[in-house]
């Protein structure tokens, strides 16, 4: 029932009663109240809210009687009356709490919906609106990088009036409220605007925002509850939200920052986790052969691996693969190729099948996330020495067949896996001898850099493993892998190296190794003579003559801080290589990437000439202790030194 | 290595050097023995008792101290010469030009 058909039926009702009409004056209007007639004030709960008065003059009528009448009718009126327009009132603010509520709520579930503070402003300028019955809402960072998000200024405020409106209300640094189209000429030209409320955000990790309502002149689009203007109800309200939403925008950004290095670091985790438990953990024994590898992860994460296993054929699986890609798709497909390939050879050993049957099943998976993979595999029977392999875009392996001492490269044999449906492959066999080596790498080695951008090469490859021709795989392994990092030491590791080796079975004879690769730092020398020492002092002849181990130490010690002063230069770089002593010898292979030495071993002798010039001693030390000395250029810029030490005499 | 040195006269000075007298350490060598040398030193004495190792920088450094010493018209002395630093003399033939005495009391005493 709206008010004033309450006060007509209480003055129709009262005219019957008091047989005079009456008059409802509100409290507004004082200058309406006649006091020469009877009235009485109307209050409620201790609020006045007008008066009732009595219009006519009845003759013969008992004043006081009247009166009280009146003062008792007048509480009627209020108590209805009042409590009425008291809840209308309490409405009107239970309407503003309400819609504060609901906003805040709608607000919470954005936020917790999304993270992205662009897609919380979205939601936000379209519940500010709707809550504040403007017409038009925006949320914008003055002069950050955020772009500003706005309804209802389409068609009615241009890019730069948004702008400079934005800036404006960002430079009074408090809430604006204007409410006549005059006052919003400071914020926008041309008296755009009709009413304006707006308040700045601060965030204490994000910068500044502005939040603001409006509404346009001449507009026909209703203004929902409120008044006609904004009033101090929705300051408060609009300022009490800026308040959460700076909250949020903080919890929003800190949420945003936070989870995104937690997500970064949970993909690293699990992608490092799945590469970890594909490596075989074991690698099979077999009969006169050996096999070694290892694989060196770019990052955290690579995306090489490697699988030896035996088939329930008694074949020998070997495969050395790569997936391009890195991160978690990349890992997840290369665990799914080795499932693959080793269900593929539960019952198969056909390379080329293997490959075939790989790429059918896991085309579909590989396009779609636009990965491949290269592989090389090969099924080895020891039984017969027979091998066969087939090479999948991956890079040659290097067969080196000891009997005619050729260097064999097997090439690919079809396209990567995952990049057609139908796969066109075939394979190649061979009989691999008892003393002949298998090298199956990645191209993170093959296609190492060195600071002057060369590639460590197929060459370089083959040259190194010429250099450490019958040694254990194991030793050969981490030969290779020294070399390779010496080659390319200031560089940053560009892909994954992956290395399989298979070679002859070494008698646990006289023969000791020892690899090693330090910094060639001064400081550093220590340490390779602890290596060196560590391997010498076992041997059987250092028990009873300590000479030749000093002086192969010394000769060690020379041709090291030589190599450091002169070849390097003090530069950066490492000193690798390999000691290996037998019952006949003691060898000492160095490998640096320093400079070419340009010095001659061979002229040293006649030092008396000039013996007092503090230097140039240290080369005539090695070839005075020791019994060959060498040093070669290799093809791959590196230089190979060896030193050998007879021990028989 | 640790360098000591005992003065016996204002001309006689004993340098006594313990550890490994290479290319790490022998610019401690050249420095000390410049410095004893030019602060009076012509009778020079380098106790090498307690050297177990000596590369061909530790060599330069003494043969610097030679130079040096010789420059002043004064001598210069190994005394108590181990296996090691023995062979690495030896074999650059420096054991021929520098005097070498069994011990720094004999080294101290003979002229």
């Amino acid at each position: 029932m709206r008010d004033h058909e309450l006060i007509t039926d209480f003055l129709v009702s009262g005219r019957e009663l008091f047989d005079s009409a009456l008059s409802f004056v509100p409290l507004e209007t004082p200058e309406a109240l006649d006091l020469e007639m009877p009235h009485t004030k109307l209050v409620f709960e201790g609020e006045e809210f007008g008066w009732l008065v009595l219009t006519e003059e009845v003759a013969g009528r008992d004043p006081y009687k009247t009166s009280a009448r009146l003062r008792w009718y007048g509480q009627v009126l209020s108590k209805a009356l009042g409590g009425h327009l008291l809840a209308e009132r309490l409405g009107d603010e239970l309407m503003i709490s309400w819609n504060e509520l609901r906003f805040m709520y709608s607000v919470t579930q954005k936020v917790a919906q999304t993270t992205e503070l662009e897609a919380i402003f979205e939601s936000l300028v379209e519940l500010l609106r709707d809550t504040f019955g403007a017409e038009a809402a925006l949320i914008a960072q003055p002069g950050g990088n955020m772009k500003t998000i706005s309804i209802g200024t389409e068609g009615k405020l241009s890019d730069l009036r948004v702008t400079r409106m934005v800036n404006r209300i960002a430079l009074e640094n408090q809430t604006v409220l204007v409410n006549t189209p005059e006052d919003s000429l400071d914020f926008v030209p041309d008296g755009l605007l009709d009413s304006m409320l707006a308040v700045n955000i601060e965030s204490q990790v994000a910068r500044p925002c502005v939040i603001a309502v409006f509404t346009y002149v001449n507009s026909k689009t209703k203004k929902g509850k409120r008044a006609d203007s904004f009033g101090s109800t929705h300051r408060l309200t609009l300022e009490a939200i800026s308040e959460l939403m700076g909250a949020l925008i903080d919890n929003a950004e800190l949420h945003r920052r936070e989870t995104r290095s937690m997500r970064i670091q949970a993909q690293i985790d699990i992608a490092a986790a799945i590469q970890k438990s594909l490596l075989p953990a074991k690698l099979p024994e077999i009969e006169g052969y050996e096999i070694s590898a290892g694989t060196k992860p770019a990052g955290q994460v690579g995306g090489d691996f490697y699988d030896v296993f035996e088939m329930p054929s008694g074949h020998i699986g070997l495969i050395v693969a790569d997936v391009a890609g890195k991160g978690v798709p990349a890992a997840m497909l290369t665990s799914s190729l080795r499932i693959v390939l080793r269900s593929q050879m539960e019952h198969n050993y056909s390379p080329a099948n293997i490959l075939l049957d790989a790429n059918r099943v896991l085309y579909p998976d590989m396009s779609r996330v636009d990965l491949f993979a290269t592989v090389f595999l090969a099924v080895f029977y020891p039984e017969t020495g027979q091998i066969t392999w087939a090479n999948a875009g991956h890079s040659p392996a290097l067969w080196y067949r000891a009997n005619t001492g050729e260097e064999r490269w097997l090439m690919g044999t079809s396209l990567p896996l995952g990049i057609y449906d139908d796969l066109k492959t075939d394979y190649h066999a061979g009989h691999f001898g008892g003393r002949d080596l298998l090298c199956i790498y990645s191209d993170g080695l093959s296609e190492a850099e060195n600071a002057d951008g060369r590639f460590f090469g197929k060459a370089g490859l083959a040259e190194t493993l010429r250099i450490v021709p019958n040694t254990p795989v194991d030793v050969t392994k981490q030969f290779l892998l020294d070399v390779v990092n010496t080659f390319s030491a200031e560089q940053r590791m560009g892909d994954d190296q992956t290395l399989l080796l298979m070679g002859p079975q070494r008698k646990q004879g006289t023969k000791k190794y020892q690899n090693f690769s330090v910094q060639a730092e001064i400081s550093q020398l220590s340490e390779l003579r602890r290596l060196f020492l560590g391997l010498v002092a076992s041997h059987e002849k250092a028990l009873t003559n300590t000479t030749w181990y000093m002086e192969a130490e010394l000769a060690l010690q020379e041709l090291a801080s030589n190599i450091i002063e002169h070849a390097y230069a003090y530069q950066p770089g490492l000193l690798t290589g390999l000691f290996t002593i037998s019952a006949e010898a003691l060898t000492i292979d160095l490998i640096d990437a320093g400079n070419k030495f340009v010095g001659n071993l061979g002229n040293l002798e006649s030092l008396e000439d000039n013996l007092l010039t503090e230097g140039g001693f240290g080369l005539h030390i090695i070839t005075k202790t020791m019994d060959a000395c060498n040093v070669e250029r290799l093809a791959s810029g590196l230089n190979h030194w060896q030193l050998r030490k007879n021990l028989n005499s | 290595m640790d360098l000591s040195f005992d003065k016996v006269s204002d001309s006689q000075t004993v340098l006594h050097l313990d550890g490994r007298l290479d290319i790490e350490t022998a610019a401690k060598l050249k420095a000390m023995s410049r410095k004893l040398i030019d602060d009076g030193t012509r009778d020079l004495i380098i106790d090498m008792q307690g050297v177990s190792f000596v590369d061909s920088s530790g060599l330069s450094a003494v043969v610097s101290a030679l130079k040096y010493i010789r420059e002043h018209e004064g001598k210069l002395k190994l005394a108590s010469v181990g296996d090691q630093p023995r062979t690495a003399l030896s074999l650059t033939l420096l054991d021929r030009i520098l005097d070498i005495y069994p011990s720094v009391d004999e080294a101290t005493l003979l002229n």
